[in-house]
């Protein structure tokens, strides 16, 4: 498994020998084809399969289209010595403040060459994993990290900021939860409705029971008016629950196009022939990544490389498709850190600006490394920034987005690529 | 020296300059305004044809200050070349060529090579990340390119500005079959007709026309024009045949800066020639730069940031999951200024550019720190500097970035450091 040749050309035809360890993990699920161990391992991709064969949005590149440019001195150094590492989520707190995950669990000795007694380098030692910077790019505050409190996540994967500046995050690994903190890190309250602390490969799909979540918990987000949690369980199932945020109570819930959890097929989702876009079913194709309520409803990210839209009782309002000729998943599906494929699908995590009608969606793709602009209306494509790259401005592994009521959009990158970038709208 | 009638009043102010303001001067050169730089983030700007930079081992400037990237095309992911397949997967990117020629305000002038470019190419070298074996590059005063290999069976050759193939050095060892995996080599520095492993650095002493190499604990030099052997020295300018062929002891590094020893201790990661002739050798085995006159004569020598272990056990290369890297010297290059007074090494380790006093020894101040922000470094292995005093530098492993440093007291006037 994973060293097989694949039919996919690269640059050149050498296969890689990989020698390390920590990407044998990589390596092995890359190529499962779309398995269990592979949507739960890797955190990126979002795929859906939708209903009818949606096409693709009409480019409108306006006059008015919105444009950025990196402010390539942003944030400033962290300090004391404190690495950066994976940017797997970023959240803008009501008072513009920017909270950013620091996932540790990429470290590479090279970067921690501080942490050695006495220092192996000058720099760096791990750092707090919750970070807070303000709009200038200090670090205003920092916390948490393994072990920080019992049920700190194996594999951190969302945050996300209450309008009681208490800080919510969550994990990944079997076993991982949500925990709630207030700004400072002080423990409030964990989610609970944990899965047992297994193995990845021992989790089985089940998008009927309601009670806990094996895989553990991608992504998040808040409804607070109605107090509502909504989760979407789709990095193995297929499937959006929401919860009481403060009980924490099960409510409701519901599978692809809005289909009622006893519908949902407990099955692989099958891989489809990538020179085309993604088919259609009537299940979401895991896995899912984020969920974000709008103003006037619900917008759920999702995968096959395409946003859909639900009321927030889950009635299926529009899909978006996002650069649909991308691989949204299959075989030769590679994760991070994979020697032999490259990434898929495109919809790794969404933003809507923050004018007053949320006018656009912006969509971080990790793939193509480009953050894409689309109207909110009608999914056209309005404008991109970013390209595949190491310099200021480009994108290596992009996987989380975030705007400020400036209308400015901070990104974070993963994989090698460990920064956080900030982008101010042109005029 | 006899003191008598013609000791004056003023050789007595000479002698006193000499005893009390000379170690004052001494004091100001640490204390001095050493140089101060700052990023140039657009630098350079985005490659054309959906090229992305690689790992970029070494870079120079030529005459025109034009800056030559040497980079590694097989050091690319599939994550990042997913425009390399039919049909495409992602809008971006195939790998750029191996040789990328910039101009000062970051327009790519020129991209040629790769490998199976020309027949003794640099061969697919060690394992990934770092897969290619580009490693050396040289542009000489005709603006020929000259490129060196670190694969077995790799040599040096000679092209023009357009790529076009010129000469060989020759003095190969033998390739390693296709599909299997290189023999470790055995040292031996007696042996002066082939560089088995491959030839990582070299310079050129072009009005001597003279090619100089260092390899395993030695440096070599050849005429440049016909590849004859000439001489060669080992560590602190010891003959050739007095270097041993065993592995260079480990040191227990928590106690101290490395040991003085009379053999150089691999890997010997540069070799550049100053304007006033000297040879200076960088020693990463040692965290130590050794200086030679072109003969091979030891000169001196100084440490960089010797608490950083320089080898032994503890050492992990490009994606080690177990240990840092070890070693201060990847590179160095020589300030701009007519004396050349300041040596900028960049070190892979702590991922900072030392700047010491070229004369002293003494460092004097440093740029950047471990990152991928703009003007932070990952595995800074590349280092160049421009006539105006513009430094260019290069990562490898997960780095694969140049990236630009722009001289901000070009007037020697003091500046507040960025860095304190």
């Amino acid at each position: 498994m994973g060293m097989e040749r694949h039919g996919r050309i690269l640059t050149n035809e050498r296969q890689p020998k990989i020698q390390f360890s920590q990407m044998n993990r990589y390596r092995e699920v890359s190529s499962m084809q779309m398995g269990i161990g592979w949507m739960r391992t890797h955190a990126m991709l979002v795929v859906f399969l939708g209903v009818g064969l949606a096409a693709v949005p009409p480019t409108a590149h306006s006059q008015n289209s919105p444009k950025f440019k990196v402010d390539p001195f942003w944030p400033k150094p962290l300090p004391n010595k404190w690495s950066t590492q994976e940017i797997v989520d970023i959240y803008v707190d009501k008072e513009d403040h920017i909270w950013v995950l620091n996932r540790a669990t990429d470290a590479r000795p090279d970067e921690l060459g501080a942490a050695t007694n006495p220092p192996r380098a000058e720099c760096c030692v791990l750092g707090p994993e919750v970070l807070e910077f303000d709009t200038d790019g200090s670090v205003l505050r920092a916390w948490g990290g393994k072990d920080y409190v019992p049920g700190w996540p194996g594999r951190l994967q969302t945050i996300g900021v209450d309008r009681d500046e208490n800080v919510w995050i969550s994990g990944t690994m079997p076993g991982d939860s949500i925990i709630k903190f207030t700004k400072d890190g002080k423990f409030l309250w964990d989610f609970g409705h944990r899965g047992p602390k297994v193995p990845a490969s021992e989790v089985k799909q089940d998008n009927q029971q309601t009670a806990i979540f094996p895989p553990g918990i991608a992504a998040f987000e808040f409804d607070e008016e109605a107090r509502e949690l909504y989760i979407p369980d789709g990095f193995l199932n297929k499937r959006v629950l929401v919860y009481d945020m403060d009980t924490t109570a099960f409510k409701r819930g519901w599978g692809g196009q809005g289909m009622p959890l006893s519908e949902i097929d407990n099955d692989p989702t099958p891989p489809y022939d990538p020179s085309g876009p993604p088919p259609d079913q009537k299940n979401f194709a895991p896995a899912l990544h984020c969920a974000h309520p709008s103003k006037d409803g619900y917008v759920c990210e999702r995968g096959s490389d395409r946003i859909q839209v639900f009321t927030k009782q889950g009635k299926f309002v529009k899909q978006f498709w996002i650069h649909p000729s991308t691989q949204s998943r299959g075989p030769h599906c590679g994760g991070i850190w994979s020697m032999t494929d490259p990434p898929c699908g495109t919809v790794y995590n969404l933003t809507l600006s923050t004018d007053p009608q949320q006018k656009y969606i912006l969509v971080a793709d990790g793939t193509n490394n480009m953050v894409w602009i689309l109207n909110r209306d009608d999914g056209a494509l309005v404008g991109s920034f970013g390209g595949n790259g190491r310099s200021a401005g480009q994108l290596h592994w992009i996987d989380s987005i975030a705007m400020d009521s400036k209308g400015n959009v901070y990104t974070g990158e993963v994989e090698g690529g460990k920064r956080i970038q900030k982008f101010v709208p042109v005029k | 020296m006899q003191i008598g009638k013609g000791w004056n009043r003023k050789s007595a102010m000479v002698m006193y300059l000499a005893i009390f303001l000379v170690p004052a001067l001494v004091q100001t050169l640490h204390g001095q305004n050493p140089p101060i730089y700052e990023v140039d983030p657009t630098w350079p700007k985005p490659l054309p044809n959906k090229w992305l930079m690689q790992g970029v081992p070494v870079m120079v400037t030529d005459k025109d200050d034009h800056i030559w990237v040497f980079n590694r095309p097989r050091d690319i992911n599939p994550d990042e070349s997913g425009a390399a397949t039919t049909p495409p997967r992602t809008d971006c990117c195939i790998a750029a060529p191996a040789v990328l020629e910039f101009d000062t305000a970051g327009n790519l002038m020129k991209g040629w090579g790769g490998p199976g470019y020309v027949s003794g190419w640099p061969a697919e070298g060690i394992e990934k990340p770092g897969a290619g074996a580009e490693h050396a590059i040289l542009v000489d005063r005709e603006g020929n390119v000259w490129l060196g290999g670190s694969a077995r069976g790799d040599s040096i050759q000679k092209f023009t500005g357009d790529g076009k193939f010129l000469w060989d050095f020759g003095h190969r060892g033998p390739r390693t079959p296709p599909g299997e995996k290189p023999q470790p080599l055995k040292q031996n520095n007696q042996n002066t007709d082939i560089f088995p492993g491959g030839v990582f650095f070299f310079d050129l002493d072009e009005d001597a026309h003279e090619l100089y190499i260092v390899d395993q604990k030695r440096v070599l030099v050849y005429d440049m024009d016909s590849g004859a052997f000439k001489r060669g020295w080992g560590g602190h300018g010891i003959p050739l045949s007095e270097i041993d062929n065993d592995p260079t002891p480990p040191y227990d590094w928590k106690s101290g800066p490395p040991p003085d020893q009379m053999q150089f201790a691999p890997a010997l990661h540069c070799v550049h020639i100053s304007t006033d002739g000297l040879v200076y050798i960088c020693e990463r085995g040692s965290d130590r730069v050794q200086v030679f006159t072109k003969q091979g004569k030891f000169v001196s020598s100084f440490f960089v940031h010797p608490s950083t272990p320089s080898r032994g056990p503890e050492c992990g290369g490009p994606g080690s999951t177990t240990f840092g890297m070890c070693g201060t010297i990847y590179n160095l290059t020589f300030s701009h200024d007519p004396q050349q007074k300041y040596v900028l090494i960049a070190d892979g380790t702590n991922d900072k550019i030392w700047i010491h006093d070229r004369k002293e020894g003494a460092v004097v101040g440093s740029i950047g720190d471990n990152g991928r922000m703009a003007g932070q470094f990952h595995w800074i292995d590349a280092i160049a500097m421009d006539s105006k005093g513009n430094i260019y530098t290069g990562e490898v492993d997960t780095g694969k970035r140049v990236q630009k440093f722009v001289l901000k007291n070009g007037d020697g006037k003091a500046r507040p450091h960025p860095h304190e």
